[in-house]
């Protein structure tokens, strides 16, 4: 994988491919008004997959909408290559945890929609070949007909792949990807994004509750402190080689080692929320 | 050991439409008093099944269950349950829905007796100052505290817990596994818990329990889990068997996925006598 080490970006070698500088977001009325995010620094080399680890109701999506360009931040600014970020546009790939595909349409039809929208200069048959194709990235040759309530949750999150991967992004943005799917599937398609990742050289930032998830896939691991005001914390990096398989991860002791000390890391966050447990 | 909770040759069937299946079947196990002890298998092997008939809310086809030397016939006060939803009432404050149970099984109590239990093993899950609130004004994590502290509560004989963090993210999930683990040590008492999550199995239990995928699911292998008590996360973690134990229970999971399913359809056929769909 060709990533670019922060140590670059900072250098000034290379611009990051999406940077956030000092930003806050907050929702709600003056008066009742709740910050959910503040003082938000970010950067994600190119070529680099980042995962943004938190507790739910944190921010993550909060976050990643101001990532993706769909929600303004109250404060700071969005950066893409080293400029301020454009409107939101296909050059960031956003999957929903909810899927959001159109329920009237096949999977097929799904995915073409963004085909179209992309490639209007190409011919009929030239997109239909496009699509094809990007089904079977996702292995969902068997299923081109059927509708979404025709599919499992696994299946559903694997044509909205297909359909962020169809904007041919340079920038997947993943909200809890395999947050919906039961424990087998989500092993699997955790199994797949991995090979995806490997292959389309992007630049990815995947958020996510799930810390096995964050060491098989990412390059980086943030922390995001729970909210209110979460912000994130230092970075873990993941120096295994790929491609991780889990059963060998289980017997690594810089696995182990890096587990450990995330899981322990989040636990301490998590002691020090207000109006938690005490221990 | 003398046996605290004993499940022997203990079997269900369920009805269906194409015939009868055996869906557990020969399920023999038994805790000692104090026991910490986690089902884990697939999600519908019948792990759920078996917590659901010594809970007394399932019919027990074959076999028995016996607590404390007497037989379970029905659900009752003496064993408390954890389901995965906490279905709290909407209506009622988190002190009111614990005080249901509370009210029925210390009846003989004074008014403001029953109102301490309920508020302290609410304090005793961290929802000390949310007494007052109801569920619509609660996290779906501080529902769970909620349902946990219900059960706690009756000072039941028993805690039977059915995948009770199976709905939550799994960081909530892990400070959930340290508010149980923190009330269960203070009075240790004996537990039977359905989990399809390795690593909570392993920082919860004394023995692991792992079932083979239904039909005619029993328990394939018990695993011992030493590490010393009171258990902290991190020291856990570090144990130098505990990457092992973890290979061995997905390792086990990872062979019942595999198994065929032409297998396990034979065999439900030989279950039913012959009768072939």
């Amino acid at each position: 994988m060709t990533s670019v080490r922060p140590e670059e970006i900072r250098s000034g070698a290379r611009p990051a491919a999406l940077a956030l500088r000092g930003v806050a977001k907050g929702f709600g009325p003056r008066g009742r008004r709740s910050e959910v995010l503040a003082g938000v620094e970010f950067e994600l080399a190119p070529g680099e997959c980042v995962a943004v680890l938190g507790f739910s109701g944190s921010g993550k999506t909060t976050l990643l909408s101001i990532l993706a360009g769909l929600l303004p931040p109250d404060a700071g600014s969005v950066e893409m290559d080293g400029a301020p970020a454009p409107p939101a546009g296909p050059e960031r790939g956003v999957v929903f945890q909810s899927y959001a595909l159109l329920p009237w349409l096949t999977v097929a039809g799904n995915v073409q929609l963004a085909v179209d929208a992309v490639h209007p200069e190409l011919g009929r048959r030239a997109r239909r070949a496009r699509t094809l194709e990007l089904v079977r990235v996702v292995g969902l040759e068997a299923a081109l007909e059927k509708r979404p309530r025709e599919l499992s949750g696994g299946m559903r999150q694997r044509v909205a792949v297909a359909r962020a991967l169809a904007l041919e992004p340079r920038i997947l943005l993943l909200d809890e990807p395999l947050g919906a799917v039961d424990a087998l599937t989500r092993s699997s398609l955790q199994a797949e994004f991995a090979r995806l990742f490997e292959r389309s050289h992007k630049s990815v930032v995947l958020v996510t509750n799930d810390v096995d998830e964050a060491i098989l896939l990412a390059d980086r691991i943030v922390p995001l402190t729970p909210g209110p005001r979460a912000t994130l914390g230092a970075s873990f990096r993941v120096a295994l080689a790929r491609p991780r398989d889990r059963t060998w991860l289980n017997r690594d002791p810089a696995f182990k080692k890096l587990r450990n000390e995330i899981t322990t890391h989040l636990l301490e966050l998590s002691a020090r929320r207000p109006g938690r447990a005490r221990r | 050991m003398s046996a605290y909770l004993e499940l022997f040759a203990l079997a269900k069937d369920f009805d269906g439409p194409q015939g009868r299946t055996r869906v557990v079947e020969g399920f023999d196990i038994a805790l000692a008093r104090g026991e910490f002890v986690c089902l884990l298998g697939h999600s519908g092997c019948g792990k759920s099944t078996v917590l659901s008939m010594v809970a007394g809310l399932t019919g027990i086809s074959s076999g028995g269950v016996v607590l404390d030397g007497r037989e379970i016939d029905g659900p009752g006060p003496d064993r408390g349950v954890v389901f995965q939803s906490p279905s709290l009432l909407p209506w009622l404050t988190a002190l009111a829905n614990v005080r249901l149970g509370v009210d029925r099984v210390f009846a003989d109590r004074s008014e403001a007796e029953r109102r301490a239990i309920a508020a302290e093993t609410l304090e005793r899950v961290g929802l000390g100052d949310a007494l007052d609130r109801r569920p619509d004004e609660l996290s779906q994590g501080e529902c769970q505290r909620v349902g946990i502290a219900r059960a706690f509560a009756l000072a039941p004989k028993l805690l039977l817990l059915d995948e009770p963090f199976g709905m939550l993210d799994s960081l909530t999930r892990m400070e959930l596994q340290e508010v149980l683990l923190e009330l269960w040590s203070h009075d240790r008492k004996t537990a039977l818990m359905v989990t399809h999550d390795v690593d909570e199995a392993l920082y919860l239990s004394d023995r692991i329990a792992l079932m083979t995928k239904g039909p005619k699911a029993r328990i394939g292998e018990i695993v011992e889990v030493g590490f010393p008590r009171p258990r902290e996360r991190s020291a856990v973690l570090e144990h130098p068997d505990y990457y092992q134990l973890r290979e061995r229970l997905l390792d086990f999971l990872e062979e019942q996925d595999a198994r065929p399913e032409a297998e396990l359809v034979s065999d439900a056929v030989t279950g039913l006598g012959g009768v072939a769909a």
